[in-house]
């Protein structure tokens, strides 16, 4: 009967598992393949050129860019919407804001439900120094923006880019925590109170532990979401000025679909597959670690 | 054991479902009983466009019951990077837009565009009707692969008002457009040139126009062509520094990435600045917004020590073209239906409605024409040679580096470096198409 069982539960998993293999795991060895010939869309050739791709790679100075800026983007990602998301989540968890929390709740929230596009081109609206509320507001208070153009200038792009993403998510992930915290028995936090444990205390003996899982998903969501970044960047400055707000996936893309370089494209998108797959199994190692 | 039966339908509804699902979708021509579907992928979204190619479209299909044309219309910028992806798919549009030059002939070169010379050659009025420079844009190897549509060519325009209020005359050389920039430069609250790049093609403008002046055409030809270009000549880098001295200058004003054309010309329309390069395609919103009394142009002048061999008679400009897909499953309707489009009648009505200037030989009239439009195409008689679309008529590759690192320099990148990566993308596309 537990035979017949398990013979049924793997026809049921079968067609499931036909996509997954189909749609994800055929892909990545195709794109693996791909990437060890020169090709383009429109052109007929597909020379095999073995690892010259990758060699170019590895030599490329935008690529490089593409990497620290992605790099920017994870640091900040994790400050912002690791960090700062909690803090923002235990204050809210606060006796004394529980009353006012919904309506803090819901204007945290708020913005990660709008189209990166409408959030993109309002950005790009509040800052620009002809146009803009930035410059004017710095002025105001005594600082020279004249030489302040903060997407577009290539010293400040990508900061500004990020600092949007940052503002667009936090309420997301802070919501997140909010049903995390929301589910830790209340009896820890009264005997923690009856030893006499402060708030701080709480924070760090009974929240973060009990959270743990939960932080270490956001972290890893929120990782590899950096790694991917792309409309964002895509919506404000297009990778510019020249390449210096370019992010991995935005450079794949322009390779790709612009350039006209498959093979390379296919080889950039490797690489990202590859450092998200390495975060993916140290995610799983640290479960591992967790369960034990 | 009916469990069992009862399990393995469901899966293989879910399988087929799943399948159905993946199989799904795909453009193309199709057939509805006995209508003849045509996909047409067009770049005229704005409200003051769309109106006229819609209508021109019912009125086809209502003169012609069996064709249905599904028309998608989408922003410039989208149309360069959804064709390609549409290209790597293998699923083109029947018909679609394409620029002249570089951006047309990758797609012919490499079989996606149908051969129209059979059909010039059926029809050989249809294929002198239209203006000789714009027609030879679409030709590779001695063969058609598009119909141009649309032609625009480049001036220099100017506020009247400006020029008036700061008592400067009408620019006829060089010297006196840097004259006018220095003046202007020092009137609060007008710069002199308006120019936004955070869309990085607006610089090709002007590049393109300065490497006509300064490199010679047998050059640009070899150089402009994927497999041979170089563009090692000294006059690339001259036609670089010409252009990004503008701005260094402090003619274009300030944070010049960060704005964009449309927005520098709605600032140009309200007196904010006193040049604008444009082009004549363009001119009918300078009408609408400034009136003809507004604004003026003159032929954009030569660069001191510009001494390309065509410097005094190049102006950039082109043809906006449709092609038809070599996929398509049925080129004569196709082609029939381009015919309609590019008539004399719609041609006429193309320009009088949308102010967009049509390709035909005398197609530019008093009659279905803004004056100035008019005027300008007369004033164009004295150029003899036309410079495409630099960002158009090299391949990808190549206008990408130009258009990345013109923005870099810009924000302080010289010259030299820009051709240097101008040189590399040129070297790595020789190679590629080796």
């Amino acid at each position: 009967m537990r035979k017949r069982n398990q013979k049924t539960a793997a026809l049921y998993l079968l067609p499931a598992m036909l996509m997954v293999i189909v749609i994800l795991y055929v892909p990545i060895f195709i794109n693996l393949y791909e990437s060890l010939f020169k090709w383009g869309t429109m052109s007929t050739s597909h020379k095999f050129v073995g690892i010259e791709n990758y060699i170019r790679l590895f030599k490329d100075e935008i690529f490089y860019v593409a990497l620290k800026n992605n790099l920017i983007f994870t640091v900040m990602s994790v400050i912002f919407q690791i960090g700062g998301s909690l803090l923002i989540a235990s204050v809210l968890e606060a006796k004394f804001l529980r009353k006012s929390q919904n309506f803090f709740r819901t204007i945290y929230f708020i913005p990660s439900l709008l189209m990166v596009t409408v959030v993109g081109i309002t950005f790009k609206m509040i800052v620009s120094p002809s146009i803009g509320i930035i410059n004017p507001m710095l002025e105001l208070i005594g600082i020279d923006a004249s030489a302040i153009d903060l997407l577009g200038n290539a010293s400040s792009a990508t900061m500004t880019i990020a600092a949007m993403s940052q503002w667009q998510y936090v309420g997301y992930t802070v919501i997140l925590f909010i049903v995390a915290i929301q589910n830790i028995p209340a009896e820890l936090y009264e005997a923690a109170e009856i030893d006499g444990a402060g708030a701080v205390r709480k924070f760090f003996s009974i929240t973060l532990p009990q959270i743990k899982n939960t932080i270490l998903i956001n972290t890893i969501i929120t990782i590899t979401g950096a790694i991917r970044e792309y409309d964002e960047v895509f919506v404000t400055t297009n990778g510019g000025p020249g390449h210096a707000s370019e992010t991995l996936a935005t450079y794949l893309y322009k390779v790709g679909f612009r350039n006209d370089q498959m093979g390379y494209a296919s080889a950039i998108a490797f690489f990202i597959f590859i450092v998200t797959f390495i975060i993916g199994l140290m995610q799983m190692k640290a479960y591992e670690l967790d369960e034990k | 054991m009916k469990k069992r039966i009862f399990a393995l339908v469901m899966v293989l509804v879910l399988v087929i479902s799943a399948l159905a699902a993946c199989g799904g979708g795909g453009g193309g021509s199709s057939e509805d009983e006995d209508t003849i579907t045509l996909v047409f992928l067009d770049k005229h979204p704005e409200d003051n466009y769309r109106g006229y190619f819609e209508q021109a479209i019912a009125d086809y299909e209502a003169a012609n019951p069996g064709i249905h044309i599904e028309y998608e219309n989408i922003s410039d910028q989208a149309i360069k990077e959804k064709l390609a992806v549409l290209a790597s798919g293998g699923d083109m549009p029947d018909i679609f837009f394409a620029w002249g030059g570089e951006s047309l002939n990758r797609f012919s070169r490499n079989g996606k565009c149908l051969d129209l010379t059979p059909y010039f050659e059926a029809d050989p009025e249809w294929r002198d009707s239209f203006m000789p420079m714009f027609l030879s844009s679409s030709m590779l190897d001695g063969k058609y692969y598009a119909v141009p549509y649309r032609s625009s060519i480049l001036f220099m325009l100017y506020n009247k008002q400006v020029l008036a209020d700061n008592g400067i005359e009408v620019p006829t050389t060089w010297e006196e457009f840097i004259a006018a920039c220095e003046k202007l430069k020092g009137v609060d609250g007008v710069d002199p040139i308006a120019f936004g790049n955070s869309d990085q093609w607006y610089a090709m403008w002007y590049i393109g126009q300065f490497n006509g002046s300064f490199v010679d055409k047998a050059v640009r030809e070899k150089d402009y062509n994927p497999a041979s270009g170089e563009f090692t000549d000294p006059g690339y880098e001259k036609a670089v520094q010409t252009f990004l001295d503008l701005n260094a200058n402090g003619y274009m004003g300030s944070n010049v990435n960060s704005k964009d054309y449309y927005q520098v010309r709605e600032e140009f329309a309200v007196g904010r600045y006193g040049f604008m390069l444009d082009a004549t395609s363009q001119f009918s919103f300078y009408t609408e917004n400034m009136t003809n009394d507004g604004f003026g142009y003159f032929l954009i002048p030569i660069p001191t020590g510009a001494e390309g061999d065509e410097a005094n008679a190049i102006v950039t400009g082109g043809s906006e073209n449709w092609a038809v897909s070599s996929t398509c499953e049925h080129p004569d309707e196709a082609v029939a239906f381009l015919k309609y489009m590019t008539s004399r009648e719609q041609a006429l009505k193309q320009t009088q409605e949308t102010g967009l200037p049509n390709a035909l030989i005398g197609g530019i009239t008093e009659e279905n024409a803004d004056p100035m439009v008019v005027a300008a195409y007369k004033d164009a008689e004295q150029y003899t040679a036309i410079a495409e679309w630099l960002d158009q008529c090299v391949d990808a590759n190549v206008a990408n580096a130009y258009m990345a690192n013109a923005q870099e320099g810009l924000d302080g990148k010289s010259a030299a470096d820009i051709m240097a990566a101008v040189q590399g993308a040129a070297k790595e596309t020789a190679e590629a198409n080796e």
